[in-house]
């Protein structure tokens, strides 16, 4: 990790732009965030947010953009936003409308929170962006968002893993979350406690320490169906799990 | 009487129509006989009146004494002749069965009917001539009623089946069309989308189909609007229903709370099933291969993590062509429809069924009757009005809908613990 992105980490006041037309909303958001510990600015739409963004001291660490926005959509104002900026980018959509959220991660957001949502769970959403956010020049290209390892492929806007046959298989929320956290750290032993502050981000779930090995164990059954599936999570005794297969960007 | 009287359109014009014949084929047997035998009555007539004229003219330049025995050589088989001095019978009016025969002999003649007679001579008549009278004797002026003999009785049955037959057929083309009507108004309400029924048959039964079709585009309209709608306001309540559950959250913890909290997420809940039930269908999600295992597999996990019992004992995988998202979201409504109405502990099931997969949720609850569960799956019906607060009456309609649009079915059975065991049944190969 960069200086920049451990100092981010460890800023308490990361900087939030909520962009939202509904202004009730607007407040309470930002209402909700503060009590949170950010710093948080608001805008009303497309013309507000350029404003924030060209102020020199507006720099956010984190926009909240409603897809929803009257006038230009939040789309569009995505597509323009990722022309300039890696600015990490947190939709807000509507529940249930998919096409909504694939075509906002495949212009370039980074995950998404429906409408309505738990205050908890947006929160947790908030920080896990802002933990994974890397520096701008690390990012890799935004338009390749498919994950492949042993022969699976895991497009991450999609949230669709697809198996070597071609087969798609789906995963849970706290599921998908875990195989990111491997996926990002290929190789590399990750501790019940790494992942357990992966499951967190999950609302609904009380994380104990055994949920780890269940969920861990359900991702198993998934992309290791059978017996003689090649193992691609293996137990580290007394440390934790370990993602065995390369990664690549496809 | 009621017995005889068949309950369907089809037998009731059947049985019309071979009546009708056979009367019609009855009564012209009958008229025909009676012209026959008309003519040969006629026939017969003219010969005795040409012999009782024959024995007049005969007697006529006879003394008394040699008239009998002159008449009497003119008898011939069937007619036996005399003459006498007085007529055997009383001047009267002749019975009703020989006033013919009667009118033909002439004013004077004189007839009579002795039953007790010799087989040969029943019928008595008499014809004045010469000072006296031709008396003669006959077994029957009419024609005598035979038997119908077995050739007429043997026709008459062949016709009746050959009758009964094509009327059949025929009847049942006609009203081939109807009974398809009738077909598609049973199962309108079961089945969510229109039955176009086909417009052909007779013009009667072409105007009923075509106000059916149209009365079915009415309601489905009715329904469409009344989604629509539906849709409308849980697309507008996702705001303030965002905006209710924010500030709930400022509030300080504790048991109203909680509460409040749980009630948001019953209605987002009902917003979201409503908003399924709307979508499906209308996503153009293409059709992929797919694990449905691991679909239920995390849809039994999800409910796990809430604390429900809820456990997928199906094989590791079933591959199978699937809109993999609308599939989750119809199975996803029948394991809610399972914890909501049933009773743990809810099990999911694949099964192989040939050409299909049949995916099975069954619970432990008080189940649905069986006159019931056609009505299960009408969008917008709850069977339970007790608990009206619990749903939309949508569950069902999802899955049923999914299942139709995926060339599959839904059915409702009774699970084994005596709940509802609903089958998703969804086709191996794409077509």
């Amino acid at each position: 990790m960069s200086d920049t992105a451990e100092r981010r980490l460890l800023d308490p006041e990361a900087h939030i732009l909520i962009v939202e037309d509904d202004g009730e909303m607007r407040n309470l958001v930002a209402r909700l965030l503060r009590e949170a510990t950010f710093r948080v600015s608001a805008a009303r739409d497309g013309r507000e947010m350029w404003d924030i963004l060209d102020s020199p001291a507006g720099q956010p660490d984190l926009i909240l953009l409603d897809v929803m926005l009257p006038g230009a959509s939040g789309l569009d104002l995505l597509r323009r936003l990722r022309e300039r900026s890696r600015v990490p980018v947190l939709m807000l959509t509507a529940r249930g409308e998919e096409m909504d959220r694939v075509l906002g991660l495949e212009l370039g957001a980074d995950d998404y929170v429906a409408k309505p949502f738990a205050p908890r769970e947006l929160v947790a959403r908030v920080r896990a962006l802002l933990r994974r956010a890397a520096p701008a020049d690390a990012q890799p290209d935004p338009r390749s968002r498919r994950l492949a390892f042993a022969g699976w492929v895991l497009d991450t806007a999609r949230r669709e893993l697809t198996s070597p046959e071609g087969v798609a298989v789906d995963l849970s929320g706290a599921e998908y979350d875990l195989l990111m956290a491997f996926l990002e750290h290929p190789q590399r032993i990750l501790s019940r406690d790494q992942l357990l502050e992966v499951a967190k981000r999950r609302v609904g779930t009380d994380p104990f320490d055994r949920t780890v090995d269940v969920q861990v164990s359900r991702l198993r059954r998934k992309i290791e169906p059978d017996d003689d599936s090649p193992p691609l999570i293996k137990t580290v005794r007394g440390a934790g799990y370990v993602l065995v297969a390369d990664v690549t960007r496809a | 009487m009621r017995f005889l009287w068949p309950a369907s359109l089809a037998g009731r014009i059947t049985l019309l129509l071979l009546g009708g014949l056979m009367l019609l084929h009855i009564g012209s047997m009958w008229v025909h006989e009676r012209a026959l035998r008309g003519s040969e009555q006629g026939a017969r007539l003219e010969r005795m009146a040409d012999q009782l004229a024959a024995a007049r003219v005969a007697v006529a330049p006879l003394p008394e004494a040699a008239r009998d025995a002159a008449a009497h050589a003119i008898s011939r088989p069937g007619i036996e002749i005399h003459w006498d001095r007085v007529a055997p019978l009383p001047a009267r009016a002749p019975p009703n069965a020989l006033a013919e025969a009667a009118a033909r002999l002439g004013p004077d003649a004189r007839l009579g009917w002795d039953p007790k007679a010799e087989p040969g001579h029943r019928v008595l008549g008499a014809v004045p001539a010469e000072g006296g009278w031709i008396v003669f004797s006959v077994p029957w002026v009419t024609v005598g009623r035979g038997p119908l003999d077995h050739g007429a009785i043997s026709s008459m049955v062949a016709m009746a089946l050959g009758i009964a037959l094509v009327s059949i057929l025929v009847v049942r083309w006609i009203t081939g069309p109807l009974r398809r009507l009738a077909t598609a108004a049973d199962r309108i309400g079961c089945d969510p989308r229109p039955i176009p029924v086909p417009m052909e048959g007779p013009e009667e039964v072409r105007h009923a189909a075509a106000a059916f079709n149209a009365m079915q585009n009415r309601i489905g309209r009715l329904l469409e609007d009344r989604t629509e709608a539906l849709a409308a306001v849980s697309h507008d309540l996702r705001t303030p229903l965002s905006r209710l559950q924010l500030r709930v959250g400022f509030l300080p913890e504790g048991e109203d709370r909680t509460r409040m909290e749980a009630d948001i997420v019953e209605m987002e809940l009902m917003i979201a099933r409503t908003l399924d039930y709307i979508r499906e269908g209308r996503d153009a999600e293409p059709v992929r291969p797919a694990d449905l295992a691991a679909i239920l597999q995390t849809l039994a996990s999800d409910a796990a993590d809430q604390g429900h019992d809820v456990a997928y004992e199906g094989p590791g995988r079933a591959v199978l062509p699937l809109r993999r998202v609308a599939a989750k979201r119809a199975l996803s409504n029948l394991v809610d429809n399972a914890l909501r109405h049933g009773r743990p502990p809810v099990r999911l099931h694949i099964r192989d069924e040939g050409p299909m997969l049949a995916v099975e949720v069954s619970d432990a609850g008080a189940g649905i009757a069986e006159a019931d569960r056609a009505r299960a799956v009408v969008p917008f019906v709850q069977l339970d009005p007790a608990r009206s607060g619990s749903g939309v009456g949508l569950g069902l309609a999802i899955a049923q809908r999914f299942a139709q649009a995926s060339n599959g079915s839904l059915e409702l059975r009774e699970s084994r613990e005596g709940g509802l065991l609903a089958r998703l049944l969804l086709p191996r190969q794409a077509g």
